[in-house]
C-alpha cells in the first residue's frame, strides 16, 4: 500500500530537499557500515575462519541440519494440531452449552496471557516432578506450542465464522442442516478460507516460537547453533547464518502460501 | 491574449478577465499520455461543463488546476498569477481555489460543522463563533442547516455532499472545480446537488464541471467541452455542442449517453 | 522456603518483569515512530533500509535477536549488563511491531480525505494535527496494546540470558522447592494473566477516552 497522496509532487524546493535527504542519509548508512566493519576487523571478526565452516564444514552443515530438520518437525506437527484444536475449540464455543462456552473462553484467555516458555517450562518441569513421567524435549515444545497456538487459532475462527454474512447460517438452516452440520460444511471451511493469511502469519510465529526450545533442552536449529556455536568459538557468525536462516525460511513459507492462495482463487468456481 | 483554440470562444465579453487559463498543458502517467496539449480559458463567473468518455483525462485535468496533480509541460495561470508548485503560495492558492470530490471527502472524525470552520479557522485565524455563524449561514443555503452537529456517516450521500460544497464556500473561493460531484450519488439525491450547483452558477461563481449530467450541462453551462484520450476535442456552447457536434467522437458518445 | 516466602520472591520477580516491560514500552514505542516516519518520507533509500530492517527482524525469533544483541554489540564496543542488553533486544524486536500498526494507522486515514485536506490548503503539519493522528490514534489503540501484551510475555525470554525476571525466578523456586511445584507455577502464571488483562483493560479505557474527547 502506497502512502502518496500524503504528498504533494515535489516542487523544485521540495526536489532539492528530498535530494539532501538521500544524500544525507546514503551518507549516514555508509558510516555506520564502514564503522562496524572496522570494529569487527579490529577484533577479528570478518576472518574467514570464522565463516567458511558455514560453506565448507560438512560436519556442521549436517549438525545444523539435523537441528533444522527438527525446527521443521515440531513446527508442523505443532501447527496441524494447533489448527485442529483450534477448529475444535471454535465449534465447541459455538454450539456448546453456557458453562462449555465458558470453559473454552477462560482456555482461550489464558493462554493468551501467559508466555510460550511458561508453558514450556511448566511441562519441562512439572511433568518429572509431579507426574513423575519422563517427557521428551520434542513433545515438551509441541504441546506447549499447540497449547498456546490453538487458542490463538480459536480466535481466528470465532472471529472468521463471525465475519461471514448471516445468510449463510440461514441458508444452510432453511436447507434442513443442523447447526453443528452447518458449521462443519458451510460456516467453518468458509472461515478457514478466509483466514488463510492469519494461519500463514501464525505458522510463521510458531517456527519463531519454536527456537525457545533450546532453553527446555529440545535440539532444535537455535539449540544446535549455541553448541556449534561453542565448540568452533565464532558464535556472533553462528547467530547471523542461522537468523539468516529462520528469516529465508519464514519468507518461503510466506511466498508459498501466496502461490497457494493465488492458485485457489484461479481455479476456484 | 491569444490562445490556440481554433474554436470559438462563448461567454463574456470581457476578455481580460480571465480566471483561470491552461496553455500547452501535457502531461504522462510513465508513457501514457493522459493530457495532450491542453488550451483552455475560463473567464470570471463562466461555467464549463467537461464531458466525455472514462479515461479522456477530464478528471486529471480538473486536479491539475489546484496541482492535486501536476504537470509535465506548460502553465496553468489562476486569476493572473502562474500556479505555485510548492509551499506558502500555492496553499494561499487552494484556499482560493474550492474543490468537490467525486466521493463528498468529509472528514469523518468530525461533524459537519467542524468540516466547514476547519480551514477558516486554522488558515485564515477566523474567530470560532465567526466561523461558525458564517458555516451555518452557509449550511442553510445549501439547505442542510439541521444537520450542522451530525457525523458525515449520519448524513445522506446528497446531505454529505451538499455539505461538502458548504466546506468549499467557506473559503469564499473565486472559483470551484466540481469532480464528477453526483456519479456516487442514488438518482433521487442527484438533484438537490445540481440544485445547489445551479443557484451557485446564477449567482456569479466561476465553476469548472466535470460530469456526465447532460441536463445540467444544457440549462447552466456557458461553454461544453468535450475530452477524450487526453485532448479537448470540442469546445462550444451547450445548444451548439448538443444539437450539431462537429466531430464523430463527439456523435458517438452523445448518442451512447443521451 | 515457606510459601509465603516464596511468593514475595516471585512477586518481587514481577518487578523486574514490569519495569522492563515499561522501560520497552516507551522505547519501542519512540523508535517504531521513527521507523514509521523513515517508512513514509519520500526518501527512498531511507524507505528501503526502513523496510529491510522491519522485514528481516520480524522473521527473525526473538530469541536470535536476543543472541545477536548480547554476541554481537560487544564486538563493536558496546558492553552492557544483562537487563540493560535485554531492554535493548526487546527494543529492536517489538519496534518492528509498533511500526507496522503505526503506518496502517496513518494509511487507514481515506485518501480522499487527505486530499480534501491539500485542496483545502492545509500544510502538512496542519495535515498531521487536524486529520491524520485524531483519524489514527482511534484505530491504532487496539493493536498497539496487543503488541505491549505480547512484550509483556516476550520478556520472560530475558530469562535464558541472564534476567532475573519472573519467569527465570519461577524456575528457580521450583527447583528448590519441588514440595510447592505446580503452586508456584500457578501464581506466576496467575500474576502474568493479571497483567496481560490488566494492559488490555487499560487499552479498552485509552479506547474509550479517545472516542469521546475531541
Amino acid at each position: 500500500m502506497k502512502h502518496t497522496h500524503l504528498f504533494d509532487s515535489p516542487g523544485p524546493r521540495g526536489l532539492r530537499l528530498i535530494r539532501m535527504a538521500t544524500a544525507v542519509w546514503v551518507a549516514v548508512l555508509l558510516l555506520i557500515v564502514a564503522y562496524v566493519v572496522w570494529r569487527l576487523d579490529a577484533r577479528g571478526q570478518l576472518a574467514p575462519g570464522k565463516w567458511l565452516p558455514f560453506v565448507t564444514n560438512v560436519k556442521l552443515l549436517k549438525f545444523l541440519g539435523e537441528g533444522l530438520l527438527q525446527t521443521l518437525s515440531a513446527s508442523s506437527v505443532a501447527l496441524v494440531f494447533s489448527l485442529l484444536l483450534g477448529i475444535v475449540l471454535a465449534v465447541g464455543r459455538a454450539l456448546g452449552h453456557r458453562l462449555l462456552s465458558l470453559a473454552i473462553a477462560a482456555y482461550v484467555q489464558v493462554f493468551r496471557g501467559i508466555p510460550v516458555l511458561l508453558n514450556m517450562l511448566f511441562l519441562f518441569l512439572g511433568v518429572p516432578l509431579v507426574l513423575r513421567l519422563n517427557i521428551s524435549a520434542y513433545s515438551v515444545v509441541v504441546i506447549a506450542l499447540v497449547l498456546y497456538n490453538s487458542a490463538v487459532i480459536a480466535e481466528i475462527v470465532r472471529a472468521g465464522i463471525a465475519a461471514l454474512p448471516s445468510g449463510q447460517r440461514s441458508a444452510s438452516l432453511a436447507l434442513g442442516f443442523s447447526e453443528f452440520q452447518t458449521l462443519k460444511y458451510i460456516l467453518v471451511p468458509q472461515a478457514v478460507r478466509l483466514m488463510i493469511p492469519a494461519l500463514v502469519s501464525q505458522f510463521i510465529i510458531i517456527i519463531k516460537d519454536s527456537a525457545l526450545g533450546f532453553i527446555v533442552g529440545f535440539h532444535e536449529l537455535t539449540a544446535k547453533a549455541q553448541n556449534a556455536a561453542l565448540q568452533l568459538s565464532n558464535p556472533l557468525q553462528t547467530y547471523i547464518v542461522i537468523g539468516i536462516v529462520y528469516v529465508a525460511i519464514n519468507l518461503l513459507v510466506a511466498h508459498i502460501s501466496n502461490w497457494i492462495a493465488n492458485r485457489k482463487t484461479n481455479t476456484a468456481g | 491574449m491569444s490562445d490556440a483554440c481554433s474554436v470559438p470562444r462563448m461567454g463574456h465579453d470581457d476578455m481580460s478577465d480571465i480566471m483561470v487559463e491552461l496553455r500547452g498543458v501535457d502531461k504522462w502517467y510513465g508513457d501514457f499520455h493522459v493530457l495532450k496539449n491542453i488550451n483552455l480559458a475560463i473567464d470570471r463567473g463562466q461555467v464549463v461543463v467537461v464531458c466525455g468518455p472514462s479515461g479522456s483525462g477530464k478528471s486529471t485535468l480538473c486536479r491539475t488546476i489546484n496541482r492535486l496533480e501536476s504537470i509535465d509541460q506548460g502553465s496553468i495561470v489562476i486569476d493572473g498569477r502562474v500556479l505555485p508548485s510548492e509551499g506558502r503560495a500555492l496553499r494561499e492558492l487552494r484556499a482560493n481555489v474550492g474543490m468537490v470530490f467525486q466521493s463528498f471527502n468529509l472528514f469523518s472524525h468530525l461533524t459537519v460543522i467542524e468540516n466547514i470552520t476547519l480551514a477558516p479557522r486554522k488558515l485564515r485565524g477566523v474567530a470560532k463563533e465567526q466561523a461558525r455563524q458564517h458555516a451555518l449561514a452557509l449550511l442553510d443555503s445549501v439547505g442542510i442547516a439541521s444537520q450542522a452537529d451530525k457525523y458525515p456517516a449520519q448524513l445522506s450521500g446528497g446531505q454529505q455532499q451538499r455539505a461538502a460544497i458548504a466546506r468549499a464556500l467557506a473559503m469564499r473561493p473565486e472559483v470551484i472545480l466540481f469532480d464528477e460531484p453526483t456519479s456516487a450519488l442514488d438518482p433521487e439525491m442527484v438533484g438537490e446537488v445540481l440544485e445547489v450547483m445551479t443557484k451557485l452558477a446564477e449567482e456569479g461563481m466561476t465553476m469548472l464541471v466535470v460530469t456526465h449530467e447532460m441536463g445540467f450541462a444544457r440549462k447552466v453551462a456557458d461553454r461544453v467541452l468535450f475530452m477524450d484520450e487526453g485532448e479537448i476535442v470540442e469546445d462550444r456552447s451547450p445548444s451548439d455542442f448538443f444539437n450539431q457536434p462537429e466531430t464523430d467522437r463527439a456523435r458517438a458518445f452523445l448518442s451512447r449517453i443521451l | 522456603m515457606t510459601f509465603s516466602a516464596i511468593t514475595l520472591t516471585v512477586g518481587t520477580a514481577f518487578l523486574t518483569t514490569l519495569s522492563l516491560t515499561l522501560l520497552t514500552i516507551l522505547s519501542s514505542t519512540a523508535l517504531g515512530a521513527l521507523l514509521t516516519i523513515g517508512y513514509i518520507l519520500p526518501v527512498s533509500p531511507l524507505q528501503k533500509t526502513v523496510q529491510v530492517y522491519i522485514h528481516v527482524i520480524r522473521n527473525t525469533p526473538l530469541t536470535i535477536v536476543f543472541f545477536l544483541v548480547v554476541f554481537g554489540l560487544p564486538q563493536v564496543g558496546l558492553i552492557l549488563p544483562f537487563f540493560p542488553f535485554a531492554w535493548l533486544a526487546l527494543t529492536l524486536y517489538t519496534a518492528t511491531f509498533v511500526a507496522e500498526t503505526l503506518r496502517a494507522g496513518v494509511l487507514s486515514v481515506a485518501i480522499g480525505e487527505v486530499e480534501a485536506a491539500r485542496a483545502l490548503g492545509l500544510s502538512w503539519h496542519q495535515l498531521l494535527t487536524s486529520l491524520i493522528l485524531p483519524q489514527a490514534a482511534r484505530s491504532v489503540v487496539p493493536p498497539m496494546t496487543s503488541n505491549y501484551i505480547a512484550l509483556l510475555k516476550n520478556t520472560s525470554i530475558a530469562s535464558a540470558f541472564g534476567v532475573l525476571e519472573a519467569t527465570g525466578v519461577m524456575v528457580e523456586m521450583v527447583n528448590q522447592n519441588s514440595g510447592y511445584v505446580i503452586q508456584i507455577m500457578m501464581l506466576t502464571a496467575a500474576i502474568y494473566l493479571a497483567l496481560s488483562l490488566g494492559i488490555g483493560l487499560l487499552g479498552d479505557l485509552v479506547e474509550r477516552k479517545i472516542r469521546l474527547t475531541r
